[in-house]
């Protein structure tokens, strides 16, 4: 998978470039809009992380232009500015999504599997990792030949866990996954949700697998 | 063109035209009872010239006056007497008097009929004016007999006099324009010179002088109006000033702090060599400072935005009641752990059209505050009304209570009760008015009512359709 990463300020791009990389993605970086624009018009990639402010042209003209020339490739705005007016502009023309800057790693990398994943993936009706498992068909969740007496909301937070194992899950996107609130609030109140789950599911096993992962989110995975 | 020269031109233009029409009035009204003089003197002429006049043509007139004599006055003008037959012959005059006035033609008499008199201004072939009367001389019966009186009088000296009273009237005409014109600069300076005060005082205020204000002592009644509303804004900016610059200092303080740990934190991480777990820590903790900066600037950005009304709602219909189940469900776990009871009291279905993630998050907040002043066993309930148009949304709760002089202020950015700050990211004083903003921006407001160890209930009151 092969992204390309327009971005001015070298920091951001370069961190952006590693974490991709270390996640299992190829990236090149163009600093200014008019490398931008040449190198996602000449080659092929998978998905484009473009950033709106740039020296030379602007995001919004690049992916103009791209869709001008008909090329459908996905494009992630990353914005300074989320005034809706800005969002509905990049979404308009063309853009599959955006974030806003400051924003979590952990939340564009979700974002670009999302986008990556293209259409729906057949999801199975029984999850499991390690020895716990999901039936989303029965709505029963067993751990060890157990049955865990889960709440339907503290179910739909595990199923959503191991629907994307090994995959850091933010907050915020928790809180809008399984209890549709949209808003980015700044409490603990994942944090107790996330506790009261760990203490059914994982507490009274020896091998934890539900993780915290500091300033980010959660993570359900099978350490060793 | 500037006030000042406009009403200066209006002024001289209004009282000059008075100027004119009075001396033209005074003029005309002298010319006139100068003539009535003149034809009142020469019918007392005539008829003291009639009773002398014999009754024989051919007799001597005794009552024919001479020549002007050298030493007459010269104010006394020269009255000439002519007597003619109906003929036209004159039979006997003023010596001197055919050469100045040609006597009258036949048909001129012959349209004399009455005995009143004809008068008539008669110019001489040299050029001077008359004033001439001529009658049947009364008391006559057959025609040949028919006989008639002129007198006339020399108008030069009147006309004279006049001439020289217009040469004057010219010259004070020109004065009075003169003056007229800076009287008129001098009164329009008067009047606006209040104006170009408040103007100075207005130019000189800066944001260091905003306290400053127009004096409005002595001020005429529509200007003081005027300088009042201008005092006014100056109160509203002065306001707004020392907000932003209050603003300002609390959003360096918010971020100053976050900052300082961020920067501790990893300069005494870099002070000696650790492992990866010591490492792995202090990155975490970094990224939480760095979450909470996010937070706080992602706020006050919003803040900021609502101030300005740039961006509009995205409204949708939206079914109160469920909406309020769902931030509920969300706080249910936090609440339990808490030890505090949340619900939703049972009412209507009421739908609105607003902006759902705003009124999750207005509702977040409120809840969110109520928790974290509500001690275990306490009770914080959610519930929805509609009325009219309009529907209410109130949050209430069991907890510590918020003392009286507080309420009107707790809407404000970062106000806090207990002015110790606290380290939590949840309490950076933002919550309640970001609640009162997205109140604002639905065109709604937020009420507050609390009583010191009781509760508090706060009420979101929004518009239900736009």
């Amino acid at each position: 998978m092969k992204i390309l990463i327009v971005e001015d300020e070298r920091k951001t791009a370069s961190y952006l470039k590693r974490g991709l990389e270390e996640n299992g993605f190829i990236a090149d970086v163009a600093e200014d809009g008019e490398d931008g624009a040449y190198l996602a018009q000449t080659r092929s990639y998978d998905l484009i992380i473009l950033d709106v402010m740039l020296p030379g042209q602007d995001g919004w003209s690049i992916i103009a232009d791209l869709r001008r020339r008909q090329i459908a490739t996905p494009v992630l705005f990353l914005t300074a500015r989320d005034a809706v007016d800005d969002r509905v502009k990049g979404l308009e023309l063309g853009a599959d999504d955006y974030l806003v800057k400051p924003f979590a790693f952990a939340e564009l990398l979700a974002r670009t599997k999302t986008i990556l994943r293209r259409g729906p993936v057949r999801q199975s009706q029984v999850l499991n990792v390690l020895d716990l498992e999901l039936d989303l068909h029965r709505h029963r969740a067993v751990r060890a030949g157990r049955s865990l007496d889960l709440t339907p909301k503290e179910f739909q937070l595990l199923s959503l866990l191991l629907r994307r194992t090994g995959e850091v899950l933010s907050r915020t996107l928790i809180a809008e996954q399984v209890w549709d609130i949209n808003f980015d609030s700044d409490s603990n109140v994942v944090e107790v949700h996330m506790r009261r789950l760990r203490a059914k599911v994982d507490e009274p096993f020896a091998c934890k697998l539900i993780h915290t992962v500091r300033g980010v989110g959660y993570v359900l995975e099978q350490r060793s | 063109m500037s006030i000042a020269v406009r009403l200066t031109l209006w002024y001289a233009l209004s009282a000059f035209t008075l100027i004119v029409v009075a001396t033209g009035l005074l003029y005309w009204v002298l010319v006139n009872s100068m003539y009535q003089e003149d034809l009142r003197d020469l019918a007392d002429n005539l008829n003291n010239a009639l009773l002398l006049l014999p009754s024989s043509p051919t007799a001597p007139f005794e009552g024919l006056p001479e020549q002007r004599p050298s030493w007459a006055p010269p104010h006394q003008p020269e009255i000439y007497l002519r007597v003619l037959d109906a003929g036209a012959h004159t039979l006997t005059e003023t010596p001197g008097m055919a050469q100045q006035l040609p006597p009258p033609t036949q048909p001129e008499l012959a349209a004399i009929t009455t005995s009143d008199g004809t008068k008539r201004d008669i110019v001489s072939p040299s050029g001077q004016p008359f004033l001439s009367l001529i009658v049947r001389i009364p008391g006559q019966s057959a025609a040949q007999q028919l006989r008639f009186m002129q007198v006339a009088m020399d108008r030069e000296h009147d006309e004279y006099l006049l001439a020289r009273y217009r040469e004057r009237l010219w010259l004070v005409l020109a004065a009075s324009l003169v003056l007229c014109s800076i009287g008129g600069y001098l009164i329009a300076r008067r009047g606006m010179r209040p104006i170009e005060d408040i103007g100075r005082t207005a130019a000189h205020i800066r944001a260091t002088t905003l306290h400053e204000r127009i004096g409005t002592e002595g001020l005429p009644a529509e200007l003081s109006g005027l300088a009042e509303t201008f005092n006014e804004m100056l109160d509203r900016l002065e306001q707004s000033f020392r907000h932003v610059s209050q603003f300002s200092d609390d959003v360096a303080h918010e971020l100053r702090t976050p900052i300082n740990n961020l920067r501790g934190e990893i300069e005494v991480a870099l002070g000696k060599p650790r492992s990866g777990e010591e490492y792995r820590d202090v990155l975490g903790s970094c990224l939480e400072e760095c979450g909470r900066i996010s937070r706080v600037i992602q706020t006050l950005l919003f803040l900021a935005r609502s101030d300005t009304a740039i961006e509009t709602l995205q409204r949708e219909k939206v079914e109160i009641g469920k909406e309020l189940r769902t931030v509920q469900n969300y706080y249910e776990a936090a609440a339990a752990e808490a030890g505090v009871e949340l619900s939703v009291l049972p009412g209507e279905t009421i739908h609105a059209e607003i902006d759902r993630t705003l009124f999750q998050q207005a509702v977040g907040n409120l809840i969110s505050n109520s928790l974290a002043h509500t001690t275990t066993g306490g009770a914080v309930r959610l519930a929805a009304r509609a009325d009219h148009s309009r529907v209410t949304v109130s949050v209430d709760d069991t907890g510590c209570g918020i003392p009286a002089e507080h309420l009107p202020r707790v809407f404000e950015r970062f106000y806090r009760i207990d002015q110790v700050r606290r380290s939590s990211a949840q309490n950076a004083g933002l919550g309640l008015a970001v609640v009162k903003s997205i109140a604002t921006r639905h065109g709604g407001h937020v009420e507050i009512d609390s009583e010191v160890g009781h509760g508090t209930e706060v009420r979101l009151i929004l518009p239900a359709s736009t």
